[in-house]
């Protein structure tokens, strides 16, 4: 078990973690997930246990016999450890439902040589029987597609979908039906909040079948000016319209928050440098955060320094910084061998927050000069 | 406004009914007397076969009095578009009702079962009710052509709109040669 942790935890650190390639920091990540269901069995809404472990297994059997899975390695969701399945959500591989109902479903994860360019993920038996998923930093919305495409089109020469001629592929969630395939980009847009203009803008993307939703996945709550954009329509379009689209909408997004943060620039008020000295203060002497304030603050201080109000700073990443103070994060990385309370999760937080932003920081969790908090030897 | 019925409650529902002769005629009610009104009901019952419009609005007003006017703050509804709320998939067993409130599907064969409840639904939240993208590799022969026939006929379209005639005539000549491929498939089907 201990040996299946250490594996699982290294498979899924990928370029967030590391390095941004793409040095943008508007839109964070994209992603593409393709939803299909295997043809003569039920839709997980409505089969029972023994078909769902009969679909696992067509699918296992599937994946063993495709050379280009080879470096793909199987694990029944079952066998994945709390914290673990906590950590696949927190990356949005899996939906929170998984973390409660684990019987019958199983993840394929990339093991061996992991590229840090992006993280590949099957998922069997979450809401369809199969979610083909890629995600990377950056816009990269068609080049994620290439690559969920890729490993669709070798899995349906072994297994058959759900299709009709009229509908396309079959799914039980009808809004993924027709070519199963959402695609989504992370933005960080706080020029666009401040200015107001988010309101039209979500407007205007409503229009056109685009949605918005909340950073964290189960939340309705946008926080630390993060928006997921992410497709409503996927029957009626084909796929390359829909990665057209949102690549588009991802270049128009740029161009939005840009000139919104050049017309504050013209005109920074003392409001706004007190909202940015307010969450750096706020930073710099809060002993607990929680993970939804921390994001929060960090966005306007991320905006602070972007506008030169602030110089107190470290310059920092902010995605990789946000996506290393989660609680499965933090729980695997500086609390070893024991189950965390809250409180304890929000202290540690507090502390690497510090850390990696704090110029001549001495307060905190390590000394200001080790930078990285993966190397994880620090008990608390 | 007052109601109509009673004369001391305030108004809650408005009807508005077109005579044959086009005029208008207005009825307000009030939250009491709706429940007293059941000719909508009995009207649907005699010709249930016949009006099915009618049939879904003593639907949608039966459930509006019987659970949500009960309740004060929350006067939502949503305007059912199903008859039949206890419609069951021949093959999974899911009932209509099921599908409403999880919002979603038990099997593939839901989507022919239910086709008449979904598809409205369908059109509302995606764009169409046709499919467009990619098809799977192991579907049969025609399927293909016809998908083919179908992208080149849109290529065709913005070829046409851009005036590049030239190319134009080029996917034409694909199309008809494909329809003819396609002809030939069918009759040999049907041999």
């Amino acid at each position: 078990m201990e040996e299946k942790n250490i594996d699982l935890k290294n498979l899924i650190k990928t370029v967030y973690e590391y390095d941004n390639p793409v040095k943008q920091d508007i839109i964070l990540y994209s992603s593409a997930y393709l939803y299909r269901n295997v043809s003569g069995y039920k839709f997980n809404e409505s089969n029972d246990r023994t078909e769902k472990e009969n679909i696992l297994f067509q699918i296992q059997e599937a994946k063993n016999s495709i050379k280009f899975l080879n470096n793909f390695k199987f694990y029944y969701v079952r066998d994945i450890p709390r914290i673990q399945r906590q950590l696949l959500m927190d990356k949005r591989l899996i939906s929170p439902s998984m973390i409660q109902k684990i019987a019958g479903k199983g993840i394929i994860l990339q093991s061996g040589f992991v590229s840090n360019k992006k993280l590949i993920a099957i998922i069997v038996n979450e809401d369809e029987h199969l979610k083909i998923q890629c995600h990377m930093a950056g816009i990269k919305v068609k080049e994620c597609y290439r690559e969920v495409i890729k490993i669709e089109k070798k899995l349906e020469k072994k297994l058959s979908f759900s299709f009709s001629q009229n509908l396309g592929y079959l799914t039980s969630n009808p809004s993924v039906m027709g070519t199963g395939l959402k695609v989504e980009i992370l933005a960080h847009l706080p020029s666009l909040v401040i200015s107001t203009r988010i309101i039209d803008f979500i407007k205007n993307l409503n229009q056109i079948g685009y949605g918005v939703s909340s950073y964290i996945t189960d939340s309705n709550e946008i926080i630390g000016n993060l928006f997921r954009i992410s497709n409503l329509v996927t029957l009626g379009k084909n796929e390359e319209t829909i990665i057209e689209e949102l690549d588009a909408i991802a270049h128009n997004i740029i161009e939005e928050e840009n000139n919104a943060k050049k017309e504050i620039s013209l005109d920074i008020n003392f409001i706004i440098e007190d909202s940015v000295f307010r969450s750096f203060g706020m930073v710099k002497y809060a002993k607990v955060l929680s993970f939804e304030e921390a994001v929060e603050l960090l966005s306007i201080i991320k905006f602070g320094m972007d506008l030169k109000i602030i110089d107190e700073v470290r310059y920092f990443d902010f995605f990789k910084l946000i996506e290393l103070i989660t609680d499965s994060n933090i729980e695997l990385n500086h609390i070893k061998n024991k189950k965390a309370s809250i409180d304890e999760i929000d202290f540690v937080r507090a502390c690497v927050v510090r850390d990696e932003i704090l110029k001549n920081n001495n307060a905190g969790l390590q000394s200001a000069d080790s930078g990285k908090m993966d190397q994880g030897d620090k008990n608390v | 406004m007052i109601c109509d019925n009673c004369r001391k409650n305030e108004a809650f529902i408005h009807f508005i009914t077109i005579g044959n002769n086009g005029e208008l005629q207005k009825i307000n009610l009030c939250r009491e007397c709706i429940k007293d009104f059941s000719f909508l009901n009995d009207a649907a019952n005699e010709n249930q076969k016949e009006s099915s419009l009618f049939n879904v609005l003593a639907i949608d007003l039966g459930n509006l009095i019987g659970e949500n006017y009960s309740d004060e703050g929350q006067n939502q509804y949503e305007l059912s578009l199903n008859v039949k709320e206890n419609k069951k998939c021949s093959n999974c067993g899911i009932t209509i009702a099921q599908v409403k409130k999880a919002g979603r599907l038990g099997c593939p064969r839901c989507y022919e079962d239910f086709r008449v409840e979904l598809n409205p639904f369908i059109k509302i939240i995606q764009s169409g009710i046709e499919h467009k993208g990619k098809i799977p590799l192991n579907c049969n022969k025609r399927l293909k052509i016809e998908k083919k026939i179908k992208d080149l006929k849109f290529k065709l379209e913005e070829q046409i709109i851009i005036e590049n005639f030239e190319e134009a005539a080029k996917l034409r000549d694909k199309i008809t040669s494909l329809q003819k491929q396609l002809h030939l498939s069918v009759k040999r089907n049907k041999k």
